[in-house]
């Protein structure tokens, strides 16, 4: 008998249950937000704009799901492809987000941006708008172009920073460490994306914005061509100064094997002066405990046309065609562009914000605040350079050429002469 | 009515396995295949072409399939060597049970036990010049030259390298499968040659190897199957660098299916190198069948 | 028997035996060594023995990887896939052995055609099953996986049902025991050595596993160990001795279960591949 009644309760008790959920089912939206940011401090923060989000909207719940970094694209693309794609999927900005756009996967948000576009920095566009149709909002700013340094090597070798102000100077310098038996420049280009981003800066500086974006832009979109050539001049010096580097004997002895984990870890450890990475490297050297460390602009060459232009990166939160409820994804993109999500972002995560708030009054670490300085007084501002290339001939001529551009299977000439032949195999593939 | 009860019986024994091994392995395998005919973006359905062989065709002229197909021929050839003839000395040496033999073959066993990516951080922590101890060691060795050298980031020596720790990681397990087979070998033989007369070396050249010949190609088929798919390995040490000079088929399917967009050319590579790996277990099989029908 | 060799052989004997000893001891005395150094003294002087050898670099490493969540979540999808495995594949290795019917031989050819299937092949196909199936970034996605991975443990199994006469199960069946009780009364109890050993080799190739893991289990607080530690290696760049430390605890359980169960893997993977 009592085991009769126990039953009875527990059916009761899930009927019950059932009505109730039902009935919270008929007045709230339940979104699904897939995200890379899988890992503290980007993680919790992403975490916590969800949870004021969803405090402050009843009507809507923000699920977010966290991807570990490298599965991240598999896990997006298959599900893109399966379609069935989250409400709300962060990607990276720029060739990446473009691919999706392109297959019209993404909903067009042109008129939700336009307003929103009014706060952000300059020069930031490229980086979410297709063929003229905005597909998102950016959320953080990355700094690419940073040379880190160890203030207290450089004192010691009578080096003065602020001859770093340009590639010569940089390579001066180098050379004094070198002479002192200091292997100056702490590299590691085994995963191939940071001897990609060497080039990027360096190229970045040989070049104006405008050049710079065509030659990368003109895989992407049909309506860009670009006068400079990868076998012209300029992008072959680019390759010949980053070889220099090498011959020179600057980078550290296993700058071809070694990951660019072991790489920070030398220069961190106080094992080697110079060390480029983007800003995240101010983070990295909080966890890293390292405490003589400063940066500056990475150096542009001599008769850079704009040495003070800046190289960028940013996540870029879309909203997939197939969402559930398009109005309530917008509202949670608006308020991740919020003061309060941005200002909340950059100060728990060493990076900065693409929007114009007033950040005097923000606590921010003091390097970051470098950055940002170094962001206001840029000239412009351009993406990295694998944003706006396709990856079809990004992987293999910047990629895997930089690795061979260094180990001498490739001279700056060939990797030029066959970055070239792929952009026009490509654009002739698609009758542009 | 017992019977027919029995002939079902069976079914049911076989159902969950077959079910799990076909839904999960099976037909996500033949998907594959099916995809290897067609040319897609990887992100949409709605572009994906049949092709039919282009994928096929495409990969007699790409000088990168040949390279890395070079680089796994060669990758089997170096390891199945030097896994059998170290693997046959040391069953012969512990065969002969020196003292101590059940600690070291306990040692030998070790690195099978470990991850490929744990074996793999191991050594490229310990292999590279900057933070790892072959280069102090060298330096310390008074050969400061060489300490320099980039053993993963080097054309000459990345391939070697992961060879040599290929062999380190599973040269346990091919002594211990031979080890096996040498105590079932009747010592009565080897005791009425050696009252004969017979050298060692005699005894173990025309009496021992032929009889170990079935477990020999137990290990040769299995290590010759492991050794084609190699893949954590040199992901974790070089990825397939510096510029393809490690690159072998798995890692270089892995990078035109994910790196570079093109799902359908990757799954392409991949079916060339099941069937390279069916053909070469089947030849093998049919050699060692035939060698003991003649035996 | 060795004392009867030359003593020239014999000496070259032992100094190959120590040389392949030393070659796999030093690795782990190296990882041991240094994760017990500060950061200063590992790249001052990487082969000296620690001055002051700092235990707690395993407590920090053991907090900051979060390594209590990820042994939960790998010894939990450990334990049931290799559960799971063994319920399956030594019904079907009995059924394989014991039972006369069409297609027999082929079946089990079937089942091990899936050994030259390089899995990176199927990853995307398994990733939209999962997929459409809702399971991924759940534990299932990866068991499942696991639950395909039935030809060893077949092969295995079928070989040892095979040493097992089949008179003894004809004498059952004279005796009127039900087809079901005669597998799970008579046979599984005989075949717990069998169970043993696909156990502990199929708990050290699913603990090690990275790959499943990394497509499928996404979501932090599902990791499992091989898993976490990749990802503290990244984030711990500078930090040598932690790094090492997490190695060292990764490492750890499979190499526990085999220096308990040594014989026992040993005896099995020689049974497994010789029965061939």
């Amino acid at each position: 008998m009592t085991t009769l009644r126990t039953l009875r309760a527990l059916a009761l008790a899930g009927v019950a249950f059932a009505i109730a959920q039902g009935g919270a089912m008929a007045q709230t939206v339940e979104l699904n937000l897939w995200s890379e940011l899988s890992a503290p401090p980007e993680s919790t923060v992403l975490n916590k704009a969800v949870e004021m989000f969803n405090a402050a909207n009843p009507d809507i719940v923000v699920k977010h799901t966290a991807f570990e970094n490298t599965a991240y694209e598999t896990a997006l693309r298959t599900a893109f492809a399966g379609g069935t794609p989250p409400d709300i999927a962060e990607v990276n900005a720029g060739s990446n987000a473009f691919q999706y756009a392109q297959s019209g996967q993404l909903l067009d948000l042109t008129d939700f941006v336009t307003p929103i576009e009014a706060k952000l920095r300059p020069g930031l566009e490229t980086m979410y708008q297709y063929d003229g149709k905005s597909y998102g909002v950016l959320w953080g700013l990355k700094v690419g172009n940073i040379l880190y340094y160890n203030p207290k090597m450089l004192e010691e070798q009578g080096v003065d920073p602020a001859s770093l102000a340009t590639w010569e100077g940089f390579m001066d310098a180098s050379q004094t460490f070198l002479d002192a038996g200091i292997t100056p420049i702490a590299f590691g280009d085994r995963d191939q994306w940071t001897g990609n981003h060497y080039f990027n800066h360096i190229l970045h500086g040989v070049l104006s914005k405008d050049e710079y974006d065509r030659i990368g832009l003109q895989t992407l979109d049909p309506s860009v061509t670009s006068d400079i050539k990868w076998s012209d001049e300029k992008p072959v010096r680019a390759w010949e100064l980053f070889k220099a580097v090498a011959d020179a004997g600057y980078f550290t002895p296993g700058y071809l094997s070694d990951d660019n984990d072991t790489a920070a870890g030398l220069f961190f450890s106080g094992r080697a002066p110079f060390y480029s990475t983007g800003s995240w490297g101010v983070g990295m050297a909080k966890g890293a405990g390292a405490e003589d460390v400063a940066l500056t602009l990475f150096p542009p060459v001599a008769d850079s046309p704009e040495p003070t232009a800046i190289v960028t990166n940013s996540l870029l939160f879309t909203i997939p065609s197939t969402t559930k409820d398009a109005d309530a994804a917008k509202r949670f993109l608006e308020f991740l562009t919020s003061e309060e999500v941005q200002k909340l972002y950059v100060e728990e995560n060493f990076d900065l914000s693409p929007y114009n708030y007033d950040m005097s009054s923000w606590t921010m670490d003091p390097m970051l605040r470098q950055v940002s300085d170094l962001l206001e007084n840029a000239q412009n501002a351009s993406p990295f350079l694998d944003m706006i290339e396709d990856v079809q001939c990004m992987q293999e001529n910047v990629n895997e050429a930089n690795v061979a551009v260094l180990t001498g299977d490739l001279s700056p000439q060939d990797a030029g002469d066959m970055h070239q032949e792929c952009v026009d195999d490509l654009r002739a593939s698609r009758n542009w | 009515m017992r019977r027919s009860g029995r002939t079902k019986f069976h079914i049911w024994l076989l159902l969950p396995a077959f079910t799990f091994y076909t839904v999960f392995w099976i037909v996500p395998a033949v998907v594959a295949f099916l995809s290897s005919f067609t040319q897609w973006n990887g992100v949409s359905l709605a572009s994906i072409r049949w092709v039919g062989l282009a994928n096929y065709v495409e990969l007699f002229d790409d000088r990168w399939f040949w390279n890395a197909l070079r680089n796994n021929l060669l990758f089997v050839a170096v390891v199945l060597c030097a896994i059998i003839v170290l693997g046959m000395t040391y069953a012969l040496i512990l065969n002969a049970r020196p003292r101590g033999h059940s600690v070291f073959s306990t040692i030998f066993f070790i690195p099978i036990v470990l991850s490929s990516v744990v074996i793999g951080l191991l050594f490229t922590q310990m292999l590279s010049p900057t933070v790892g101890l072959v280069g102090p060691a060298l330096s310390a060795l008074g050969v400061p030259g060489v300490a320099e050298h980039q053993w993963l980031g080097s054309r000459d020596t990345a391939l070697p390298m992961i060879m040599m720790v290929y062999v380190w990681q599973q040269l346990g397990f091919a002594i211990l499968l031979l080890l096996a087979g040498l105590q079932t070998i009747p010592n009565d033989y080897i005791e009425a040659a050696r009252v004969d007369g017979a050298s060692a070396w005699n005894i173990t050249r025309h009496i021992t190897l032929p009889l170990m010949r079935p477990v020999l190609t137990v290990v040769i088929v299995l290590v010759t199957t492991n050794a084609f798919l190699l893949f954590d390995l040199v992901v974790v040490m070089t990825n397939g660098g510096p510029f393809h000079a490690s690159e072998v088929l798995s890692v270089f399917m892995y990078s035109e299916a994910f790196l570079k967009g093109n799902p359908g050319y990757g799954t392409a590579i991949a079916m060339m190198l099941f069937v390279i790996v069916l053909c070469v277990s089947v030849i093998q099989l049919a050699l060692s069948g035939r060698g003991q029908k003649a035996a | 028997m060795f004392k009867s060799l030359p003593l020239a052989v014999r000496i070259a004997a032992y100094f190959l035996l120590l040389a392949l000893a030393v070659s796999i001891v030093l690795p782990f005395l190296w990882m041991i060594a240094t994760a017990l150094k500060t950061t200063a003294e590992i790249s001052q002087s990487p082969f000296s023995l620690p001055a002051a050898p700092n235990f707690g670099v395993f407590i920090d490493a053991w907090q900051q990887g979060n390594f209590t969540r990820l042994y939960l979540n790998s010894l939990g999808i450990t334990a049931l896939s290799v559960t799971g495995l063994i319920a399956f594949c030594s019904a079907a290795g009995y059924a394989l052995a014991h039972f006369q019917f069409r297609g027999r031989e082929a079946l089990f050819l079937y089942f091990l055609a899936g050994m030259m299937i390089p899995p990176q092949v199927i990853l995307v196909p398994s990733f939209k099953i999962m997929a459409t199936l809702g399971l991924v970034n759940t534990y299932w996605a990866v068991i499942l996986t696991y639950f395909a991975w039935v030809p060893f443990a077949i092969f295995f199994f079928r070989a040892y049902f095979a040493g097992i006469p089949r008179e003894l199960a004809e004498a059952a069946r004279v005796e009127g025991v039900s087809e079901w009780n005669i597998f799970t009364r008579i046979m599984l109890p005989l075949a717990k050595p069998a169970m043993a050993t696909v156990g502990i080799v199929y708990f050290i190739w699913i603990f090690n596993d990275f790959m499943w893991p990394l497509i499928y289990l996404n979501d932090q607080s599902l990791r499992t160990v091989t898993l976490g530690m990749m990802a503290f290696q990244g984030s711990h760049a500078a930090l040598m001795n932690l790094k090492v430390a997490a190695l060292l605890l990764a490492t750890a359980p499979p190499l526990i279960v085999f220096l308990l169960f040594r014989r026992q893997i040993q005896n099995g993977l020689i049974e497994g591949a010789l029965k061939a």
